[in-house]
């Protein structure tokens, strides 16, 4: 699965200036109430939404994002803002079952019974779009596609200055263009790259085809043709990449354990795990029958599952208890048993505290007459949470104190193998508590397994930073304990420092191998504790 | 005496944990150790002198030390631990009092070092009575013309207690005019040599010139020096960038030869490679011109139009 890399804002909420923010396997963001921080969760919010197809009926919320985020300084009619991001795609990318596989195809030439390792695995990849509002309405006023080593396509719609380059690459598909390269005469050829000019008409974009192409640009049939042909490139070009942002790296765990969240109650610590049953042509239960389809499972659903880490950690839990996995690779996977172990062994090691999951089958069992009893990983499932404590008790996670219904969420978000995205997961935590967490997140931080895997944490708490500071000194003792210790390298801490203008800049603040700070923390290290430098 | 240390632009106290009593014996310490002093503090035994220190501070009873309490005296400490004014004398520490572990520390340290030790100890070493706090006062101008390595040797503990150091000076090439590897890069080497973890980047600002260096005619040539001169060694972790920038405004100006870390400022009298015969260098003690330099050029907030801008980064060791 590609990797994000980084995230490029401009004119966004609080940050005026083009900023790159790159995004390691742990992020951690500082800086004052009101600065911005959440920024990037919400820019990563956009880019989801934009990439997305779920604006292609109503694009009236994602608009509204575009009002709200777009940094408004004095003229309120000219609302501009930049956004994008960076991935790469790692070295071994299995793409022959890539859903946008035939996007693949289109855009590299005969990807598949060519090398395109060359001009695609181990590669960066970057989309930047600037959005803009006119009096028409937003739109993309440019796009620009690139890789490390090249540009791809470079596309502006500004007032006077129209036009779409694509980069002249040996693996694009340009067969067409090059054939007939000399009847061209509307698409110039220079630079390396070819370009011709977009008319644009205004209004809204839509979700398949960011830029118009049917504007008909002038001329006779064949430069028409040939026009066509290259803006289709261009689509399938910004396409595929949509396609790897929608599916590869925008998947169903992205989601946000937000500062505002409360202690889950106990219909939030219930979900349902999707799965379905089969039913063949003589009417016997064998397939077909897709749980999202029943109105009852519908409705259940939406009074459940309102935290969605819960719910990804529910399904996860209840997937791999019912598939057909042996104890042993249950045991890797298992998302609650990562939770039980930070639980015991970091966080409330005195009160024994344990995650419990009661998998139901959802589904009345006349339903289910036929289906083979060895497939119940298909069958849809209620999954119910609850702890037990050291006496085996079974107690609700309400009626334990809310430092760890608090603690729960977060942990769940750490557990998923993806993206995990949490704010303040000291929120209501002791300092020692605080500290303690810090050691949980380097935990399972170092134990994730994808490529694609990193944390974004936005924090006020010295405790966790001083924490995970000490576990990059040591990171070089647990090499042969985790999966990958967390190095200086690896973590990213960004500061948001309100500057004069009103605006914010972001600070990257580096660590050495000793776990220290290189770069001076903005107006000096905050107020730390004693013990976090001095204890044993 | 090691003879590449011509002299010290700093000095190291190390006291017993049980040495301070009195609050006079603590005043006589608290405003001057630190970077900014040029005293760093031993942190001798490693990490455990702050737990014996305040141990013996909780049988003093400082109920009347004005504003010092425990708590504040505590954040003193991390304080200086921030300011990387903590130091290791790199000696091990056995169960015996802390002044015989002190003298078995090897005499190069210990020439540093003002020791005070608890009062009446048998081994000698002075107490809080005998002690003059000017003992810890260090010159903060040395005059000499430095080869690369004494430079470096005299500097060697601001070097290796900072995170970043920057080197501020429009005669800092990598190359003589005529191609020969320059005394400046050679004292960079001597850093190198240092091999400090701590140590992160190394942030070099000159004067673009590329009519008298050739080395600076093309981004490709800079990178390709930069690796020629230091691909033998292992670079600080986020590696050595060299800048080469337009001089403009008072602020900017190249020409004051500055050696800036996260928490020091050095003004030299002559550019590193020396062109004149005599050299000084000077610990700036003044807090808002340090801050200002460090802001500037630690933190890169300068506002100089640069030319080029390349980074070294090698993490293999030789």
């Amino acid at each position: 699965m590609p990797k994000l890399v980084s995230i490029e804002l401009e004119n966004f909420q609080t940050l005026r200036k083009h900023v790159v923010i790159p995004i390691s396997e742990l992020t951690l963001l500082f800086g004052p109430n009101g600065a911005g921080k959440s920024a990037v969760f919400d820019a990563l919010t956009l880019i989801k939404k934009i990439s997305s197809n779920q604006w292609q009926e109503d694009s009236s919320e994602l608009l509204n994002l575009f009002k709200r985020w777009a940094r408004k300084d004095n003229n309120v009619d000219d609302l501009n803002f930049g956004i994008g991001l960076s991935f790469q795609i790692p070295s071994k990318w299995g793409l022959d079952n890539h859903p946008d596989m035939f996007r693949l195809n289109k855009v590299w030439m005969s990807s598949l019974d060519n090398d395109y390792s060359n001009s695609l695995l181990n590669r960066t990849f970057r989309i930047y779009l600037k959005i803009n509002r006119s009096i028409y309405d937003w739109s993309f006023r440019s796009i620009e596609i690139s890789s490390d080593i090249e540009k791809i396509l470079e596309l502006k719609n500004d007032d006077d200055d129209n036009y779409l380059r694509i980069y002249d690459l040996d693996w694009l598909d340009f067969n067409n263009l090059r054939k007939n390269k000399a009847n061209f005469k509307i698409i110039k050829y220079e630079n390396g790259y070819y370009e011709c000019p977009i008319q644009w008409d205004g209004g809204t974009p839509r979700t398949n085809q960011w830029f118009r192409t049917d504007s008909f640009p002038k001329g006779d049939f064949s430069e028409r043709e040939s026009i066509e042909e290259m803006e289709l490139i261009g689509q399938d070009t910004i396409h595929f990449i949509r396609g790897i942002l929608n599916s590869e790296i925008f998947n169903e765990t992205w989601h946000l354990v937000d500062g505002s969240r409360t202690v889950p109650t106990p219909l939030q610590t219930i979900a349902i795990a999707p799965g379905k049953i089969y039913r063949n042509p003589d009417g016997e239960i064998f397939g077909g029958h897709i749980i999202e389809e029943s109105t009852l499972l519908i409705n259940l659903r939406q009074s459940l599952n309102t935290q969605a880490n819960w719910n990804h950690l529910c399904k996860e839990y209840a997937y791999h208890k019912s598939s057909s996995l042996s104890s042993q690779e249950f045991d890797l996977l298992d998302p609650i048993q990562k939770i039980n172990e930070i639980l015991r062994d970091d966080l409330f090691e005195g009160n024994g505290y344990q995650l419990t999951g009661d998998v139901k089958c959802l589904l009345d069992f006349d339903e289910v007459e036929g289906v083979p009893d060895y497939y119940p990983s298909q069958y849809p499932k209620l999954v119910r949470l609850y702890l037990k404590d050291k006496l085996q008790n079974s107690v609700e996670i309400e009626d334990v104190g809310s430092g760890i219904g608090y603690v729960l969420p977060v942990l769940a978000s750490l557990a998923n193998e993806g993206a995990s995205l949490i704010q303040q997961p000291e929120l209501h935590l002791h300092p020692k508590l605080q500290s303690a967490l810090g050691s949980a997140i380097v935990k399972f931080i170092e134990n994730k397994t994808y490529f694609s895997a990193f944390t974004i944490i936005e924090t006020h708490s010295e405790h966790i930073l001083l924490k995970i500071m000490r576990h990059v000194r040591s990171a070089q003792t647990r090499e042969k304990e985790v999966i990958s210790p967390l190095t200086f390298d690896k973590v990213s801490i960004l500061y948001f420092e309100p500057v004069a203008d009103g605006s914010t800049e972001i600070r990257r603040l580096r660590l050495n191998p000793l776990g220290e700070l290189i770069d001076r923390w903005p107006g000096g290290f905050f107020n730390e504790r004693f013990s976090d430098y001095f204890d044993e | 005496m090691n003879d590449l240390v011509i002299t010290s632009m700093n000095k190291i106290l190390a006291i017993s944990p049980k040495s301070v009593e009195k609050y006079t014996d603590w005043l006589k310490i608290a405003s001057r150790i630190g970077q900014a002093s040029g005293v760093f503090f031993a942190d001798y035994p490693k990490k455990k002198w702050i737990i014996d220190f305040n141990s013996k501070l909780s049988t003093l009873g400082i109920e009347n030390w004005d504003n010092w309490n425990q708590k504040k005296i505590q954040e003193f400490f991390i304080s200086l631990k921030n300011q990387n004014s903590l130091i290791s004398l790199e000696s091990p520490y056995l169960d015996k009092s802390w002044e015989s572990n002190y003298l078995e520390i090897n005499s190069e340290r210990k020439n540093k070092c003002i020791a005070i030790g608890s009062r009446n100890n048998p081994e000698g070493i002075q107490d809080f009575d005998k002690f003059d706090p000017m003992d810890i006062y260090v010159e903060d101008t040395v005059e000499k013309k430095f080869k690369p390595i004494e430079l470096v040797n005299l500097l060697k503990d601001y070097f290796l207690h900072t995170g970043k150091i920057a080197i501020v000076d429009r005669n800092c090439y990598l190359t003589t005019p005529n191609g020969q590897i320059s005394d400046f890069a050679k004292f960079i080497q001597e850093i190198l040599k240092l091999n400090s973890d701590r140590l992160g980047q190394i942030i070099i600002y000159v004067k673009h010139d590329p009519e008298k260096y050739d080395f600076l005619k093309s981004i490709d040539s800079l990178n390709q020096t930069l690796r020629d001169i230091f691909s033998g060694f292992k670079s600080p972790c986020w590696g050595i960038k060299y800048i080469s920038c337009i001089e403009a405004g008072a602020e900017m100006d190249l020409h004051r030869r500055m050696i800036v870390t996260n928490h020091s400022l050095f003004l030299l009298s002559d550019s590193i490679p020396g062109f004149n015969k005599s050299q000084s260098i000077t610990r700036v003690q003044s807090q808002s011109a340090r801050e200002k330099a460090i802001s500037l050029w630690i933190d890169e907030k300068v506002e100089i139009e640069k030319v080029f801008e390349s980074s070294f980064l090698n993490m293999i060791k030789n």
